[in-house]
């Protein structure tokens, strides 16, 4: 006899609709509420100006997010409502069909269900499109790609649900665990991000945190998907993980035992697997809360054993669907003993991964900074490939991790951040903080390299030809600045510029004195240059000097009408609350142990000396002739002038 | 035809079902029997392809259940609590199962509402538990079921009720030969209703029986002999005695055999006093299984 039952059911696709219609009403009304209603209320009044829309996810963004996130898991818990009750369960599966055909015709009808009320809202969209000239504010394209994106998310989330809903036997289990399934790879990541420097030295922690994480979770990136578009990897393994949750989801069912209903979780193999995941992941946190935050390592095995113990007995309450619940002590023993053994092979490295420094042979080229922003989220990051400095950075890396105890106990918050571009495509990334001042013989021969001037300072890939002008403007409150236009003296700008960076020397370009001036280079059709007037570019100043611009380029002591010197323990200063110049010139004023200095020798003096820092010994208050502006700077250690230091012996 | 062999079911570690075997002919009712926990429900679920065994095989008419439409469209398994379809009406139920199952007979179901008079137009989850079951059997008879698998389907109706629902069995049994399997924990129950019956207890099954057998066969004797005068040996030789005792003069026996055949041997030894007298099933059961049958006693009463 044929079968009745064909892949589509009327009846079957009767119930379903009559089950979770209310899902699409709901996810409907939301839409039209979120977009064309907006649309309409907008762009029809004197709001229209004021609409910076670039998609249509400029429109109640948060409505839209909310929606994505929540409608496809009710849809999901709803739709399989029939695999968590027992006699529901039960009356389904004594049915003449096949538990595939039953799984199609429902994955099938919520898909569709799912997308109708995004289309509809497209299709609303569309006819409000020539009338309200929405052009001004998106294309069509925008509108295609609002519907991909919207189903894909939609699509993926309701995947992730029917998934858990086939290896949970409660619907509250399938909805939490959805969520946490969702957000598991990246908090993952995060919590190992932040744990991992603690026994990988050199785990660069704040690179991988920095790069794309928010990928790793289509929640996170479908909250931010209207300012952070989506790239055309993280959307082919989106929609290659619908169709894999599609077809592991069918699989799952075909092997669900319907007994286990009810249960939290419907195989038994994944009992342990979520018990000790859930116990791995609390640690975890528990390790970030309480030691990164107190940042000893006493707290961070407090937060450890805490944290473990607190997903242990929740992952058993959840197993034993109860919180009055039989601890099974001796699971926790065998973790606490797996856990104590990889932090001990931690010690031993067993990874290799604190000692690996890679072959020169094998290195393309290496990035060398302070900060990790400098490498991944920059364009023109910068790169050393001569055989000299990398085989310098080799020698500092190799110094560093020689020396991990001592860097380890000083409290730095300098970084050496590398990364090791290899010949095979593959990169190898540290992080380590360290005090520079003690690996300064391997930063001097590096930043001394005519290779690591040429590639860290604009001026060199600066083209000639291109150069529109040069303009110094000066530090400080002033309205003053020089210009510099004429071609053939630009181009001696320039080279008297290049040859003051390609004489410096480390000390001088990391001294902490404030610079002279800020000097913009402006081209026509590259990047505007800007680096900065140091106080040793001397040759720089008697080139300023001979074209007559050496006044309007720095400030100098004629644009200020007096200064006090004061000891900084003399002032009040509120760090916390903030404070003004204003009020600091008047404490100055009236501080009987303070030097007024009026004049111009010594005023010169203190301008090259000083910097915006506040924490010198010696602070000086400048009033300014023009407008009565008052600058604060304060004398670092080495750079006291003689009298000053005579004054407050 | 139903058969089962050496099934075994358990749940987390607990055997639900151990090593049972069954078979049912077409057209004739099984009692399965059993206290709570017993096991019935298991081997009712696994039978109607809800459960996959750990061991055994499952077969009606020489195919398996699990998973195989084509058997299931023939079979019909009402729950012990029967469930529809959330805020479903009898008539959309109807409609649901027309389009599921081949062999739905519309005349059968317009007859069956006509006979249980039934609101069809009524939520079913308004109605009471009585009613409720009412409709699961509307339902399931009008599939024209070949197996109709009930797990304790008498619980909850009235008396009138019981012997509609009886009525209609034993009619669509004699008229197409329908099968019936069904689970009970009171064998007076069922008593009436069955051809076999067959008692669990801790998941195995402690005794299988032909109920026509059993009570044409098993007699109650009472025998005296004149006063003093001993019992002759050769009485117990020539009958099966499952069980005697003696109140005072009175000699009581429960004897297997054909009534005749009993009458005759008995006879012969010419006792001044001689009833034979027909058995309780419950009795019978309790004689039948020797000591076992003590245990299960409350099983049967």
């Amino acid at each position: 006899m044929q079968s009745k039952i064909s892949l589509v059911n009327k009846e079957i696709r009767k119930t379903i609709l009559r089950s979770v219609g209310w899902v699409a009403i709901v996810h409907f009304l939301g839409l039209i509420f979120a977009i064309p209603l907006e649309i309409l209320m907008t762009t029809t009044g004197e709001q229209r100006q004021y609409i910076r829309a670039e998609s249509l996810f400029y429109f109640h963004f948060e409505i839209q997010a909310v929606l994505n996130i929540g409608i496809p898991v009710i849809l999901a818990v709803f739709l399989f409502r029939f695999l968590q009750v027992k006699s529901y369960s039960d009356f389904m599966h004594s049915l003449p069909i096949k538990r595939d055909s039953l799984f199609h015709q429902f994955a099938l009808t919520g898909i569709v269900i799912l997308i109708m009320p995004v289309l509809l809202i497209a299709i609303i969209v569309s006819v409000l499109y020539n009338p309200l000239n929405l052009a001004e504010f998106f294309t069509w394209t925008d509108i295609f790609k609002w519907i991909g994106i919207t189903i894909m998310f939609n699509l993926l989330v309701f995947l992730a649900g029917v998934f858990t809903g086939m290896i949970s036997g409660i619907s509250a289990v399938q909805g939490i665990l959805t969520y946490i399934f969702l957000l598991l790879p990246m908090g993952l990541l995060i919590l190992l991000g932040y744990n991992l420097p603690f026994y990988l030295y050199g785990f660069a922690d704040r690179y991988v945190l920095e790069s794309k994480i928010e990928a790793f979770s289509p929640l996170v990136a479908l909250s931010q998907v209207s300012f952070r578009p989506l790239g055309a990897i993280e959307i082919s393994i989106y929609c290659a993980l619908i169709l894999i949750l599609y077809g592991l989801s069918l699989w799952v069912y075909k092997n669900r035992k319907l007994e286990a209903v009810t249960q939290s979780l419907v195989f038994p193999l994944l009992k342990p697997i979520f018990k000790y995941g859930m116990t791995f992941c609390t640690m975890l946190l528990g390790g970030l809360y309480f030691g990164i935050m107190e940042g000893n390592s006493t707290w961070l095995i407090v937060g450890y054993v805490l944290g473990a113990m607190l997903g242990y007995f929740v992952a058993e309450m959840v197993l034993q669907k109860s919180w009055r619940i039989i601890i099974h002590i001796k699971g926790l023993i065998i973790y606490a003993g797996v856990m104590a053994l990889l932090v001990f092979l931690f010690q031993f490295d067993f990874t290799q991964f604190e000692k690996k420094v890679p072959d020169l042979s094998e290195i393309e080229r290496i990035h060398l900074s302070d900060n990790s922003y400098l490498y991944s989220d920059n364009e023109d990051a910068f790169f050393l490939s001569t055989a000299d400095n990398m085989d310098l950075i080799r020698r500092l890396h190799k110094d560093i991790i020689a020396n991990k105890n001592n860097n380890a106990l000083s409290n730095n918050n300098e970084h050496a951040f590398i990364v090791y571009e290899l010949k095979n495509g593959k990169k190898l990334v540290r992080d380590y903080s360290i005090d520079k001042k003690k690996f300064a013989h391997f930063y001097k021969l590096i930043h001394e390299s005519e290779e690591y001037k040429r590639v860290t300072n604009g001026i060199f890939k600066v083209k000639e030809d291109q150069i529109e002008k040069i303009t110094i403007r000066p530090y400080g409150p002033i309205e003053k600045k020089a210009v510099i236009v004429d071609p053939i003296d630009m181009k001696e700008a320039i080279a008297v510029l290049k040859d003051e960076i390609n004489a410096s020397t480390y000390e001088e370009t990391i001294d902490n004195r404030d610079p002279l001036a800020s000097i913009e280079i402006r081209q026509k059709n590259e990047k505007t240059v800007g680096l900065e007037w140091r106080i040793s570019y001397k040759l720089f100043e008697e080139w300023l000097d001979k074209k007559g611009l050496l006044d309007q380029a720095k400030v100098t002591a004629a644009d200020i009408s007096y200064a006090y010197i004061v000891d900084t323990n003399d002032l009040e200063i509120n760090f916390v609350q903030g404070y003004s110049y204003e009020e600091i010139f008047e404490q100055m004023s009236k501080l009987g142990r303070a030097i007024k200095v009026t004049d111009k020798k010594r005023l010169e003096e203190s301008l090259v000396n000083t910097s915006v820092m506040d924490d010198g010994p010696y602070m000086i208050g400048y009033y300014y002739k023009a407008d009565g502006s008052i600058e604060i700077k304060s004398f670092q250690a080495e750079n006291i002038p003689d009298y000053v230091q005579q004054y407050f012996k | 035809m139903i058969k089962i062999s050496h099934i075994r079911k358990s749940f987390d570690g607990l055997e639900a079902v151990e090593n049972v075997s069954l078979t049912v002919n077409s057209g004739s009712i099984y009692g399965l029997l059993g206290s709570n926990g017993a096991g019935k429900t298991t081997l009712l679920k696994l039978l109607s392809g809800l459960y996959v065994p750990d061991e055994g095989l499952i077969s009606i008419d020489s195919q398996p259940v699990y998973e195989n439409p084509e058997v299931k469209e023939k079979i019909f398994f009402i729950q012990d609590t029967p469930h529809f379809l959330p805020h479903y009406t009898t008539k959309q139920m109807a409609q649901f199962y027309e389009s599921i199952y081949p062999r739905w007979s519309e005349e059968r179901y317009q007859e069956l509402v006509a006979i249980f008079q039934v609101d069809i137009h009524k939520k079913i989850h308004r109605f009471s538990k009585g009613i409720q079951r009412q409709v699961a059997f509307i339902l399931a008879l009008s599939t024209l079921p070949e197996v109709l698998i009930l797990d304790e389907p008498l619980d909850g109706l009235d008396p009138v009720m019981r012997k509609k629902v009886k009525g209609l069995l034993i009619d669509d049994v004699a008229e197409r030969e329908m099968t019936v399997l069904i689970s009970s924990h009171n064998l007076r129950e069922v008593e009436d209703l069955c051809d076999f019956v067959g008692i669990m207890h801790k998941g195995q099954m402690m005794i299988e029986k032909d109920l026509d057998d059993l009570k044409s066969d098993t007699h109650k004797v009472q025998i005296a002999f004149k006063s003093g005068a001993p019992v002759p040996p050769g009485i117990f030789d020539s009958v099966k005695v499952l069980h005697k005792e003696k109140r005072g003069s009175i000699l009581l026996l429960i004897v297997k055999g054909k009534e005749e055949e009993v009458t005759a041997s008995i006879e012969k030894y010419q006792p001044v006093i001689f009833d034979i007298l027909p058995l309780t099933l419950e009795e019978i059961f309790i004689y039948e299984m020797g000591d076992v049958g003590y245990a299960v006693e409350n099983i049967l009463g």
